[in-house]
């Protein structure tokens, strides 16, 4: 028997709406469903995996607690996501403004070409690298690159300036370009 | 430089942009228990209602109880009589109006015996024995009450209720219920001089121990009854046997001064009475307005003059019914539900999309009360820092109220002033923004009945200086300008935090119960 794509969209939203009713084992099974793909995006917003757990935790909670509001216009898939930045949005601005202060005038800058670097960078130093960013250029990076957000819209979002926003992006870039050149000397040696 | 950097986005984005990977076990447990411990704080807050509701009854049970308690009281407390040692509850009317005796109380013997008195009186109404035919003034002279007062040669005097009462040169009265002393005319010795009916004094009761019958003293309700110093009256030479057995079964003793200030408080107008209760039905036209201050809490870009400039309080107003119950001549406390209606209008403004807390992207507006979030049906996707243009917006609050307040009045005549002060429990019962947003040619109303960051509750103080004026005998007109303030924000987590004050001429009809 052939599965149409309706049938498919007929199931998932029967799946929401018992998890509109409360049911936990539905609401179990649309965890297993975004859970991965949400605490990929939890991981690059948090500085470990404990945090992006936490992310992910008050995340899901926020979802099935507001999944009478969704409207079934768009992407569910993009709503729950909406949900996931809110969170780390919200937990970067619980957290300390103290941060470290990164001297990024040393930073040494290598050329190399992308498709180069992605056969010799894994996925997981790749997200190492952004964890170990400042949580405030962590946060810039991760809106413009990641979410397509504008500056104007980034510095509303986290109440910073559009220059600061701008400034934040562009420190994030010059480490994380040196973290890469590092990593690829670093791989070089080895080979 | 430039182009290496732009490449660091590729890399990442290309790289990063389909990981997945799954949490670990515990955070399906703990979204698990969350959602559990959610459900109990939901039917928690759910309860929440009902336990008001019952504590509302429950002090509504407790003053009916007061005064059902203290009703009796006065029914039955000071008419009790304590002659030789025997409570008789002969009862003299106290609450009643324009000094109409309650009905007796009595049980089949004393009711024998009082019908020997009224046999015992008509009996004796020998002329020459008593000088109570000279005393009692003709009708037209009779005070407005069925009660009168008789006096032996001695000067001694009873008091009786006067049901059929012929003035022929003898008294003759036909069926006394009860002693109780009462105003009335008296004449003096001499019988040219009838004294208009007075009411009864402290003083006028004190001379009734000398014999002596004052002419020119009035009579008044003793305020104080333990005051009352009432000797022993013996009963009068013109009773039978069994009569004075009666008249001294009464004991008109200074233990039962009560039996006197019964009568006495029958003179009394009810409405001046402690323990009595009224109730006015009023409505007040209101200037309202807010003390703003900022609420550093929320990092929101609104502020309290910002706010300040956009809004603008309309006519609001505050309706209800207060139950007045009287302490004593000069105190009152007041309670009862009162209906407040503040409406604020916004001037238009441009409303900026951001994420809610559920993390919808949504318009949101910043209101004195709370804030708001707006989703135009055209524009149901935005993304935030998307704006819309709000022309025009209005804002309603609405409040039961509860007042309890203390009020101090001075009469003179028809005419009270009366001082009040007290506190409120407000209730919120609907908070509503409504808008306009601009669509080109067709604009949208929208209209937002939950305003978040807005308390259920909030106290307010309470004070008016105001007056009465009395039309009848239990209806009056009252006027009380009175002042409203709030003693804590009525809102919570918003961008300001918003005291309510307000300033309302109440007008309204109170009726004596």
């Amino acid at each position: 028997m052939l599965v149409t794509q309706t049938d498919i969209l007929e199931q998932f939203n029967h799946l929401i709406q018992k998890c509109m009713e409360g049911n936990r084992l539905s609401q179990n099974q649309l965890y297993k469903l975004f859970a991965p793909k949400m605490f990929a995006v939890c991981l690059r917003y948090a500085k470990n995996r404990e945090e992006a757990e936490e992310i992910v935790q008050e995340g899901f909670v926020q979802v099935f607690k507001s999944l009478k509001n969704f409207r079934y216009q768009g992407s569910f898939e993009g709503w729950i996501r909406k949900i996931m930045v809110y969170c780390a949005i919200q937990q970067y601005r619980g957290k300390s403004k103290m941060h470290p202060v990164v001297n990024i005038e040393k930073a040494e800058v290598e050329e190399a070409d992308n498709d180069d670097a992605m056969a010799q960078l894994s996925k997981k130093e790749l997200l190492k690298m952004v964890q170990a960013l400042p949580p405030a250029y962590r946060m810039v990076f991760n809106l413009y690159v990641f979410e397509g957000m504008k500056h104007r819209e980034i510095a509303e979002l986290l109440h910073i300036s559009e220059g600061t926003s701008k400034s934040n992006f562009f420190d994030a870039k010059v480490i994380l370009q040196k973290a890469v050149s590092n990593s690829l000397k670093v791989a070089k040696q080895n080979y | 430089m430039d182009k290496d950097l732009h490449n660091i986005e590729e890399l990442f984005k290309s790289g990063l942009g389909d990981h997945e990977e799954m949490p670990s076990v515990k955070v399906w447990d703990a979204v698990d228990n969350r959602l559990d411990k959610d459900t109990v704080v939901a039917i928690k807050k759910k309860y929440k209602t009902w336990k008001r509701l019952s504590l509302l009854l429950l002090l509504l049970l407790v003053g009916l109880s007061i005064y059902e308690i203290n009703n009796r009281y006065n029914n039955t407390g000071i008419a009790k009589t304590n002659g030789n040692g025997t409570d008789k509850e002969i009862i003299a009317g106290n609450n009643n109006n324009e000094g109409q005796p309650n009905k007796n109380t009595v049980s089949s013997k004393e009711q024998a015996d009082i019908n020997d008195i009224n046999n015992d009186i008509t009996v004796n109404t020998i002329p020459g024995k008593l000088t109570a035919d000279k005393s009692i003034p003709d009708n037209d002279v009779l005070p407005q009450s069925d009660n009168n007062l008789f006096t032996d040669k001695s000067g001694k005097y009873f008091i009786t209720n006067k049901k059929n009462i012929q003035v022929d040169g003898n008294a003759i009265v036909n069926t006394p219920a009860s002693f109780q002393v009462f105003p009335a005319s008296i004449k003096k010795n001499n019988p040219e001089k009838t004294r208009p009916f007075k009411p009864l004094t402290n003083n006028s009761v004190a001379l009734v121990q000398n014999n002596a019958v004052p002419v020119n003293e009035p009579f008044s309700l003793p305020r104080q009854l333990s005051f009352i110093s009432i000797e022993k009256i013996n009963s009068p030479d013109f009773l039978s046997t069994g009569t004075k057995k009666i008249w001294e079964s009464l004991a008109l003793t200074k233990n039962t001064s009560s039996v006197v200030a019964a009568a006495a408080a029958s003179v009394k107008k009810k409405q001046n009475q402690p323990g009595s209760f009224s109730i006015t039905g009023f409505f007040s036209p209101d200037r309202a307005s807010y003390r703003l201050e900022n609420d550093d809490q929320n990092n929101q870009p609104a502020n309290a003059n910002q706010i300040k400039k956009t809004e603008k309080h309309e006519v609001s107003s505050t309706s209800g019914i207060f139950v007045d119950y009287r302490l004593n001549n000069r105190w009152s406390l007041q309670s009862g539900v009162t209906f407040s209606n503040t409406n604020i209008s916004i001037e238009p403004q441009t409303l900026y999309a951001q994420a809610d807390n559920a993390g919808d992207i949504k318009y949101r507006v910043n209101l004195s009360s709370g804030y708001a979030y707006i989703l135009p049906t055209f524009q149901s996707n935005p993304v935030i820092g998307d704006s819309v243009y709000a022309s025009a917006a209005e804002h309603k609050l609405r409040y039961l109220g509860i007042p309890l307040a203390a009020k101090y009045n001075l009469t003179k005549g028809k005419l009270s002033v009366e001082v009040m002060a007290g506190a409120g429990i407000n209730i919120l019962t609907k908070g509503k923004f409504e808008t306009e947003i601009q669509r080109g040619v067709n604009n949208e109303i929208d209209i937002i009945d939950n305003i978040q960051g807005l308390k259920s509750i909030y106290i307010n103080g309470l004070a008016g200086i105001g007056a009465e004026y009395k039309v009848t005998k239990n209806i009056s007109i009252t006027v009380m300008p009175t002042a409203r303030f709030a003693f804590m924000p009525i809102n919570k987590g918003a961008v300001v935090k918003t005291f309510p004050n307000s300033f309302g001429l109440a007008g309204g009809l109170k009726i004596k119960l």
